[in-house]
Formats: structure tokens, sequence, C-alpha cells
């Protein structure tokens, strides 16, 4: 592992934020290029690790891996956050994989009004306001949140589950 | 409204008793009927959909024309089917077209359930990913006794932005007492930069109190100064075992 992926292991082992590439760029005095490519190393070098590498989109963080956490709730026994709702898993998977997406996509896909939803979702940091659509009104565009991939143990979006049926309609439309 | 099939269908027998809108009863119809969603003919499912929407109550009456909406359309397809052979009209050249669209959302919707469950599952599994927890991050520099020099030098920087006490408007005298007590209050919710402390003056008499004051708490040990690098910030902080 290089000297560059061992600070970023140490920065990212003291924050308890996620760090965006550009404030690992300026505390390393790196360009984005050996920042992209120190990161890479740093998970590979933490492959069968109790921690893992987290990535979504422009923000990394450490985390636990998922496989360990009955572990780790034995020892600390960490809050337990409430339960969602079917329809809110259904309106995360949405979100997941077709962010960033506007409300009344959902609905379209949902077939039923999602305000509440949305919104319960919003507050519990799992889906975020990722920009303005560029249709009528500029409707809010949300995406998911580094929390999303904490709560559900993904290492990064691409970690998502794959459908067994339907793939190709949800690839389709993903991204 | 009365349920349109004589002799009863079959209730529908699913682990969710409760629709949350058409699309979600019709793909739950549509599994019951046959595996390819694209093979199902939606007239088919008509009756069942009749029924089941019979047996619900639903007060909102937006949500129920949603349903009624989407029973409609599955009328008129299934009156096309019983009845083959005829040309079919503008409206019913559509309305092929809407349950080829259907399908499509059918199909979209039962992906992205299945996705719903399996992120269900996994929070099930409670396979969390467990964040570092937040931990102080000692900050480093140059501990106090900071140089006075350094002290004084920051104060006259920040003394000439404060403004001169207007002649007209007398403004309150602050003793030292009061200041101690306003600052080491005011560093209980917080270090703050010795900059902002001293601008919070609204003269100059009172910077200076708030600067004496100061001077006074790194005397008594109450609170230290650190300046992390050469002409950067002076944090003001209390110390750990301050009062």
């Amino acid at each position: 592992m290089s000297e560059v992926s061992a600070a970023l292991e140490a920065i990212l082992f003291s924050s308890n934020r996620p760090l965006k590439v550009h404030e690992l760029q300026q505390a390393t005095d790196s360009d984005r290029n050996s920042i992209e490519g120190a990161l890479e190393k740093l998970r590979e070098a933490l492959d069968g690790r109790g921690v893992m590498l987290m990535r979504h989109h422009d923000e990394v963080h450490l985390a636990t891996r998922p496989e360990y956490a009955g572990a780790v709730r034995r020892a600390l026994r960490p809050e337990v956050s409430g339960r969602l709702s079917q329809a809110a898993y259904e309106t995360l998977a949405i979100v997941a994989y077709q962010q960033p997406v506007a409300r009344a996509r959902i609905e379209e896909v949902r077939g039923v009004n999602c305000d509440s939803v949305l919104g319960n979702l919003e507050l519990r940091d799992l889906i975020t306001e990722v920009g303005r659509g560029s249709g009528p009104g500029q409707p809010k565009l949300y995406g998911t949140t580094m929390r999303f991939l904490q709560v559900m143990g993904l290492e990064s979006l691409d970690h998502l589950p794959t459908p067994s049926e339907g793939a190709e309609l949800i690839s389709r439309t993903k991204g | 409204m009365d349920s349109p099939v004589a002799g009863g269908p079959i209730r529908l027998d699913v682990s969710t008793p409760v629709f949350e809108g058409p699309l979600e009863l019709l793909l739950a119809l549509v599994e019951r009927e046959e595996v390819d969603i694209f093979k199902v003919s939606l007239a088919r499912v008509t009756d069942a959909y009749l029924a089941e929407l019979a047996s619900r109550e639903i007060p909102d009456p937006q949500e129920m024309a949603e349903f009624l909406w989407m029973a409609a359309r599955l009328l008129l397809l299934k009156s096309m089917r019983l009845l083959p052979g005829e040309s079919p009209t503008d409206e019913e050249s559509e309305l092929l077209g809407w349950e080829d669209e259907v399908r499509q959302r059918l199909e979209e919707y039962r992906a992205y359930k299945e996705i719903a469950g399996e992120l269900l599952g996994r929070a099930q599994q409670e396979s969390f990913a467990f964040p570092p927890p937040a931990r102080p991050v000692e900050a480093g520099g140059q501990e106090a006794p900071l140089d006075v020099d350094v002290l004084v030098a920051a104060f006259n920087s920040v003394l000439a932005r404060i403004p001169p006490r207007p002649l007209v408007v007398r403004g309150r005298t602050w003793t030292l007492q009061e200041k101690l007590e306003v600052i080491t209050d005011r560093l209980r919710r917080g270090p703050i930069e010795l900059v902002e402390l001293i601008l919070e003056s609204h003269d100059r008499l009172e910077a200076v109190v708030t600067f004496v004051a100061l001077l006074e708490l790194i005397r008594r040990s109450v609170v230290r100064v650190r300046q992390k690098e050469r002409f950067g910030p002076i944090h003001v902080e209390l110390r750990e075992a301050a009062p």
C-alpha cells in the first residue's frame, strides 16, 4: 500500500463524516488521479478485513463490514433505528436505481402518491435532494445518501442487488 | 359496488392484504394468473380486480377514482376481447396500446418490488455498516503559554475594526468581573476564535475589557489559547478542569 493510501486510511479512520475526494486531495497534496489510485489500493488492501472502504458518488468513508454487524452490535449495543414500510423500500429502490429522479417518475412506477414516503425517507437521511429538474416547476430530484449505504451495508451503489427479472428494464434507466 | 361476478370469485390470497394503488393490486392479480406478465391478458383479471375492489373500503375519493379508472379500462378491454372480429375503432386501438403500456409498467414495478424485498432483507439481517464514531482529534500547534506579544498584535489588528464609542449615546460599562463571567460562559459552549470574541464588543472600551478579562483568565489557567500556524487564527478554549 502506498504512502498516500496509508494517509487516506488514517484520515478516514479519524473522521466521523464522509470526506469528499477534493478534501482528500487537499489533505495529502495530491491530484485527483493519485487519490483515485490510492483509494483503489486501499480498497484492495482492506479486502478480507473487518472494515471496508465505502464510496457514494464523490464521498468516501470507512465502515465496518456488514458481515460483522452482529458482533459490533453485541459489543457496543448501538441504537436501532425504526423499521421502514414496504412502500418505503419500494420508493428507496426506485430512487437508488434511477437517481437523480423526480417524484413524478417514482409515482409513475408505483402508481400512487409518494409525497409522505419521500418526506419520511428524507427525514431519515436515506435520500436527499441532489438537484432540480429542468422540467416545469423545476422539480426536486432525489438521490441516495451515504447513510443509505450504511443502513444497507453496501460498499457502493455498484453493489446494489440486481433483480433476477426485469433487470434489463432497470439497467436501461439506471444512471 | 356489487360484485359483478356470479358465483363469487376466489378472494385474492396474498401476503399483503392492503394494496397501495391500482397498479399494485393489478400486479398481484396478474402474477397469480401467469408468471410472464407479457403473456397474460389483462382482460382475464378484470373480474378478480372488480371483486377485490368491491371488497375494499376506500375512503379517499382520489384513491377510489384511480382504482375505478383502471377498472373502467379493464372492463372496456374485456368487452373488446369478448367480441372478436370487429375491426377496432380508434379508441379501441388506443386501448390495446394501453394494455402493452400497462404490461411494461407492471414489469418495471415488479422488478423494483423485488429489489425492495432484497433491501428489506438486508435491513432485517441488520447488515449495517458502522462508520467510525465521533472522535475528537486534539488540535495540534502551539500550546499556552502563547507569547503575549502575539495576543496583543492580534488584539490591535482587530481593535481598529470596532467603531469608537458614539459621543451621544452612553453605552453600558463593563466591569472586569462581568466580562470574566461572560467569557467563561461563552467558552462553555465551545472554543471560539480570539478575533470573534473581541468583535462581539459593541465599542472599543468593551473590547479592551474583554481582552484584559481574557488575559486574566489565561493567568488563572481557566482558559488556554492555541495557534496552529504562524499568523493563523488564535483559538480560545476552556481548560478541561475549569469550573
